[in-house]
């Protein structure tokens, strides 16, 4: 059936016939032209039938003989209107016919023949065709105006629109138009406020009249929503729509805020997702709120107050404090004290320097390695070589297989194969390439544990250094030629070219994110948009759906509107990753062609032909609209694709947001009714408004460190209010929301607390190798395991801070004792007092020596007489008189009060003065207090 | 110094026989001996035509399901369930204890946007669980109030929940005053000294959070150290109760484990569940294994409970994120369905026995009459949404008009489900 229904929406026409189809038919003119610029592409190509179409249109306005174009020209000005089809590549040199249809005003029209327009009813059998019965070929230029100008026709203040169409005998009864028009707008600049414009140009034939108009007319679905909209039939319907949408913007509560919130699904919106956050049309739709806003701020001299300055009362931490907080966090280590004399001395360019010099060191490395497995979850395979190789498909692992005899080497290549995407992105940071390598890398990382499967010839010094990571390509993989699940013969012989597209194909994301026959790479899509671009498709589906909408029979992830909104965003990407199998192998199937599931080739009904690596009866691989060129290197291209894409930015703030900040990025306040839903918008909108900033800041690379430099990035990150906020100068009911999740004061991981304790005392909380925090009590301590515990605790419960006391009352005699031990001048802890130092006698001493344990421990600088170093002084005298009056002896361990010394080289075993007791219960004290557990 | 003890910790292999537990429950101060609310997820949709909401095939249609072509529905008491796995045995033990919801509508067939809406009666984003609601009304100062296994884990900062792995871990760290060696255990300091440690803790505690100029974020890590510290010593409650054996299994364990919490009087709730639901592909082998295990981990739960004591205080609810297709799909699997079901369970319960709410016999919701609780096409009906199951829960536990729950209004209409 010939379905002309989505057209017709987007041309609907109940005008009555008007002078201008002779005028038009006088000054249209010719038909071709020779294109000097690039014509801008006409998004949205479409074909009646609603099958995807690879065909290409082009078109726009020109001053300039077609070297620039505008989308706005003066009534005098002299206008070409330029335009190119591209067909499908399948209906060249098939006989086809051109169509063009012109919107202006309230009037349509369509071009039949070389020099005459005519009225359109908006049926099919009304379309005339522009050329008729040409054979058509790969291009067709057209030249629609030609040096005209338009105000010599009465128009002004006008958009015109013009549609671009064709069809073939290849593919009869299908018409194949371009969705989105060739727009431009004839009108005095000056007298039309620029959201008019906008709003006339693009807003509202692309969304308002295709969308919106559906539910907000009168009689409506949505008309009790207090937004009604007036279809393209009634008079004056632009400026009609264009003054509603003012009206609401200036005077609804939250109006912008809600115009927006709305069409992507939120805010109980019940028309569902309309836009998606991120796409070419919701850009479009922001960009005409904000100059909406900016325009009735203009007229009115007032302003509307989008997003409440929600910081104006929080205090920064000094560079001082920043740095702290950022060396524990970056370098796993306190500053040193040149580094904190520069910040305290220096600006914000020393601030930042410095913070770039903390991320040359094993630390970062090691916080890079953590917060993206956090991401990832690769290590979820630690010890588990065969859940990411096959012994088959990667001969070199055949002998580790069940061979008990090497299970201590397997199981370090297995943590190698594992580690391989995270390794990939700790190299791409600390050597400073563009961030864009993590998924367009023509390489991926290897130590000689995971070299001795991948690729062989890749030389190391050392074969059992793990630490030695360099970059290599994957060369000992082998696709068979016999492997039909019938025949035990199974060939495993064709030499692989493997096309490394960074982490989109590594072996450890791909098994990782696996597939099903039925999922067919659609979980791997979705973790690929998250990951990379910051979109999370599920929160796209947010919206209720009826279960009639699911009776469909007709591929209704290709065809039914509550799986497109998905769908339509996913396939093309789960199809891009069409040459690996559920497993994650490389074109598994047999002859190595594609990894396409038998169960489907052998399905008649299927629509499987010879030479497919794709499902046929799914969108093609791809990405939004572009058509991925080449199947065997599809994944590489999807790789290019995701980062030229506008939301690659994004996508890294928010990937690596949590590792910054202790938490996920807000999420976008969905319901009016929220008692405090205003603050939550403030916050949330602060904060997008801080990513957009910084994620524009590493496009651009204008730290000048290039372009997609993430070390940048991260230290934007830091220097934003979000991290430096400590304090609020007098905390109001509406900030305890704003400021909810802001500032010092996260919970720090069990990694992070391992490494502050080792920075701050030189000592490691252990039992014999293992690490307690880590692995003893990790989990416990909200950790996660990468497999079934996936997220983080960000709040400390009772059970949690046993761990915290476990550590306090096992380590701190230990930690007094080994400092001790040590000289005077090589102590971290207690470089101003001895053990002889005595209350009564050394007050000065050991209360400069409280100061500097606070200093280390808590971060607080504190002067000797103050309220907490007082505090400190009398805890530790109360524990010493107290051990004095129960006259205990001087043996620092006994039954009843062990002293652990197994990590201790010359352990202090006589404590005659008591005060080695006294200094271990002030430390236990700092150990279990807020500002040691949290930062 | 020999630490071989620790070592053990981590492996926490050869398990032998499982003990029940003990005999007796806590008997501190302030424990809570309500209610024990546990929330089972089914996570990934669950089919429900072949569970509590069995569907025969109709002639000329799609079939829904396979079994259907040639076993029939069965019943017993009020209650019609499929005849696979090990539905039998599970309804024929429990259905005089049970009220089944059909046809409740998750309106999504998004998993996130389903298991949100199942368990916190709204779609939106932000509500807290049902379980945390209860634990935050009925228990805000337990150190274990609110137990998660799997599943939703929304708390929207009402209360915090403990995650129980590695129980032989914990015993060691409820005793975190002194380390066992070989058969002796030792102290890590003296008593005195540790109450001076705690005294002062404490001290600086409060005036840390006397600080007018402290950010929310801090409020809440010092508002989470005070109450720890409050409450840390009741963990013994709990660490006294560890049998010396564990379930190997992942699912028992955790609902062993949530069962000992409760029992020593420090939660109030628990979010279980498990995987195994979302079949795609190859429907009935694997979604029929996973209806099984749900049904055996109900059962092991009120059986543990019942050689405990306390099995007449489990309320049980178990749902899932949304239903499965009234039909397979070309991989013998089906795929997502907005409707669905939601059982509860209760010893002894008054309102046992009981089919309220209903599909078609393509399993389309019908409406119901939330006065009759019978099917009602009329403009008086309302097809029932998970906010009346969740509102109704408030009311069966009785929180409905607590300060917590008020601040997370449902806005449903009233069902009066358990009447």
């Amino acid at each position: 059936m010939f379905r002309v229904s989505k057209l017709g929406r987007i041309l609907s026409f109940h005008g009555q016939p008007r002078h201008f189809s002779r005028w038009l038919s006088a000054v249209f003119l010719t038909l071709s032209f020779s294109a000097q610029g690039q014509l801008p592409e006409l998004s949205n190509a479409s074909s009646t039938s609603g099958l995807p179409t690879s065909a290409a249109f082009f078109g726009g306005a020109s001053l300039d003989n077609g070297q620039t174009f505008v989308t706005k020209v003066g009534m005098s000005d002299p206008v070409d209107v330029l335009a190119q089809i591209n067909v499908q590549p399948d209906h060249i040199g098939f006989v086809g016919n051109y169509y063009i249809l012109i919107i202006l005003g309230e009037d349509q029209f369509v071009r039949s023949g070389p020099d005459n327009y005519v009225l359109w009813d908006g049926t099919v059998e009304g379309l005339k065709p522009a050329l008729a019965n040409k054979v058509l070929a790969a291009q067709e230029a057209l030249t629609i105006v030609d040096d005209l100008p338009f105000g010599a026709a009465g128009i002004s203040n006008m958009a015109l629109n013009i549609f671009l169409a064709y069809d073939t005998s290849a593919a009869p009864g299908e018409l194949f138009y371009s969705g989105t028009p060739l727009s431009f707008v004839v009108g005095e600049a000056a007298s039309t406020p620029a959201s008019q414009s906008l709003f006339v140009e693009s807003v509202s034939p692309s969304i308002i009249q295709t969308k919106c108009i559906v539910c907000h007319v009168s009689g409506g679905v949505a008309s009790t929503s207090g937004l009604i909209l007036q279809q393209s039939l009634q008079a004056d319907y632009q400026i009609n729509n264009y003054n509603t949408l003012i009206d609401y913007i200036a005077n609804s509560p939250n109006g912008a805020e809600r115009l927006l919130a709305k069409p992507q699904g939120l805010d109980s919106h019940g028309g569902g997702v309309q836009l998606i956050a991120g796409s070419n049309d919701f850009e479009l739709f922001s960009a005409f709120v904000a100059s909406a806003i900016a325009d009735i701020e203009a007229q009115s001299g007032g302003t509307i107050v989008t997003v409440s300055e929600i910081f104006g009362d929080v205090v920064p931490g000094s560079s001082e404090e920043i740095l702290r907080r950022a060396a524990l966090l970056l370098a796993g280590r306190l500053p040193t004290e040149s580094e904190i004399a520069a910040v305290a001395e220096g600006d914000e360019a020393v601030l930042r320097s410095t913070l770039r010099g903390l991320m040359d060191s094993d630390g970062f490395s090691q916080f890079l390695l953590e917060s993206a497995n956090d991401r990832f979850l690769t290590e979820a395979f630690t010890g588990s070589m065969f859940q990411i190789v096959n012994r088959k498909y990667y001969p070199n692992s055949a002998k580790y297989f069940q061979n008990i005899s090497l299970r201590q080497r397997a199981r370090l290549i297995a943590d190698a194969l594992a580690e391989e995407p995270l390794r990939l992105m700790e190299y791409v940071v600390t050597q400073e390439r563009p961030y864009t390598e993590i998924v367009t890398a023509d390489y991926t990382m290897m130590n000689p544990f995971s070299g001795e499967i991948y690729n062989s010839a890749l030389e190391f010094a050392d074969p059992d250094n793990y630490d030695d990571w360099k970059p290599g390509q994957i060369t000992d993989y082998f696709r068979c030629s016999v492997c039909s699940q019938i025949n035990p013969d199974i060939i495993y012989d064709i030499p692989t070219d493997y096309p490394h597209a960074g982490i989109l194909n590594s072996p450890a994301f791909l098994s990782r994110y696996p597939s099903t026959e039925t999922n067919r790479n659609r979980a791997r899509a979705r973790w690929a948009y998250y990951f990379f671009l910051g979109v999370d498709i599920e929160a796209i589906s947010e919206r209720t759906t009826d279960q009639e909408a699911l009776q469909d029979l007709n591929n209704p992830t290709l065809n039914n509107p509550n799986c497109v909104v998905c769908h339509d965003i996913m396939d093309p990407v789960a199809g891009a990753f069409q040459n690996y199998s559920d497993d994650g192998f490389y074109r598994s199937q047999p002859g190595g062609n594609d990894s396409l599931p038998f169960s489907y080739k052998r399905d008649r009904d299927g629509g499987y032909q010879i030479g497919d690596t794709w499902y046929s009866d799914m969108l093609m691989p791809g990405f939004a609209t572009a058509i991925a060129p080449d199947a065997t290197n599809s994944i590489q291209w999807l790789g290019q694709q995701f980062t030229a894409d506008s939301r690659f930015g994004v996508g890294t703030v928010n990937f690596w947001y949590p590792a910054i900040m202790g938490r996920e990025l807000y999420t976008q306040p969905e319901n009016p009714e929220d008692p405090d839903y205003q603050s939550q918008l403030a916050a949330y909108s602060a904060e997008q408004s801080m990513v957009k900033t910084i994620a524009a800041a590493f496009t651009s690379g204008s730290a000048g460190n290039g372009a997609f430099n993430l070390k940048d990035l991260l230290i934007d990150l830091i220097l934003s209010d979000q991290f430096k906020a400590a304090a609020v100068i007098e905390q109001q009911n509406a900030q305890a929301v704003e400021l909810f999740d802001v500032g010092a004061g996260r919970l720090l991981t069990p990694e992070q607390l391992n490494r502050k304790l080792q920075t701050v005392t030189g000592f490691s909380w252990s039992y014999g190798n293992t690490s307690a925090l880590q692995e003893v009590y990790g989990l416990i301590y909200g950790g996660i395991d990468s497999i079934g515990i996936t997220e983080r605790a960000t709040e400390l419960t009772t059970l949690m801070s046993t761990v915290v006391t476990a550590m306090a009352n096992e380590a701190s005699c230990s930690i007094v004792n080994n400092d001790f031990a040590k000289p005077q001048s090589q102590r971290k802890l207690f470089p101003l007092v001895e053990l002889s130092s005595l209350p009564g006698t050394a007050d000065a001493a050991i209360k400069a020596n409280l100061a500097f344990l606070h200093q280390q421990f808590l971060g607080e600088s504190l002067s000797s007489d103050s309220t907490e170093i007082t505090a400190s002084y009398e805890l530790f005298t109360a524990v010493r008189n107290s051990r004095l009056a129960a006259g205990k002896g001087s043996a620092v361990s006994s039954t009843s009060e062990v002293c652990i010394f197994e990590n201790i080289a010359n352990p202090i075993t006589q404590d005659a003065n008591q005060t080695l007791r006294s200094w271990a219960a002030v430390v236990n004290y700092l150990m279990r207090d807020y500002r040691f557990i949290f930062e | 110094m020999n630490r071989r003890e620790f070592g053990k910790l981590l492996g926490l292999a050869g398990l032998s026989t499982v003990s029940g537990l003990p005999l007796k429950m806590a008997s501190a101060a302030e424990v809570y001996s309500g209610p024990f609310f546990i929330s089972l997820a089914a996570i990934g949709g669950w089919d429900v035509t072949s569970f509590c909401d069995p569907k025969a095939n109709v002639a000329g249609e799609r079939v829904i399901n396979n079994w259907a072509e040639s076993a029939s529905i069965e019943q017993i008491g009020n209650i019609a369930y499929a005849p696979v796995a090990n539905n039998k045995q599970f309804f024929e033990r429990f259905y005089q204890d049970m009220l089944v919801v059909n046809g409740v509508d998750a309106q999504t067939n998004s998993h996130d946007d389903g298991q949100r809406h199942t368990w916190s009666g709204r779609i939106a984003r932000g509500y807290p669980s049902f379980g945390a609601i209860a634990a935050s009304a009925l228990g805000s100062t337990l150190p274990l109030g609110l137990v998660h296994d799997s599943g939703y884990s929304e708390t929207a900062g009402i209360t915090r929940f403990s995650r129980l792995q590695n129980p032989e871990v914990i015993r060691n760290l409820v005793n975190d005053s002194s380390i066992t060696l070989g058969n002796n255990t030792y102290g890590l300091f003296e008593g005195t000294e540790l109450d001076l440690i705690s005294q002062y803790h404490s001290a600086r505690l409060a005036r840390q959070l006397d600080n007018s100029q402290l950010l929310p974020r801090q409020i809440k890590g010092l508002n989470s150290l005070t109450l720890a510290d409050s409450s840390r010593g009741d963990l013994a409650l709990f660490a006294d109760l560890l049998p010396d054996q564990f379930e190997t299994d992942n699912d028992r364990r955790a609902a062993q484990l949530a069962l000992i919490a409760y029992q020593s009087g420090l939660c109030v709730s628990a979010q279980l569940g498990f995987n195994g639901f979302d079949t795609h592909q190859n429907h009935d082998a694997t979604h029929f294994d996973s209806l099984a295990k749900l049904t055996d981990l109900i059962s092991y739960i009120f059986d543990t409970a019942e050689q405990a004591g306390f099995a007449d205080k489990i309320i049980l609810t178990v749902g899932s994120d949304f239903g499965r297709t009234p039909y397979y799909n070309g991989g013998d699997g089906k795929d997502h369905w907005p409707i669905g079901s939601t059982l509860f369970i209760q010893q002894g319960a008054s309102w046992g026995n009981r089919v309220i709410g209903a599909t078609d016999e393509g399993h389309n919701a019908i409406a119901v009459n939330p006065l009759t609780l019978s099917s009602d096409s009329s403009a008086s009906g309302v097809r029932i949404e998970p906010k009346h199951i969740q509102q109704a829960m408030r009311q069966l536990a009785g929180i409905d008009q607590s300060l917590i729950a008020s601040q997370f209004p449902l806005n449903a209409d009233e069902f009066n489900f358990f009447a």
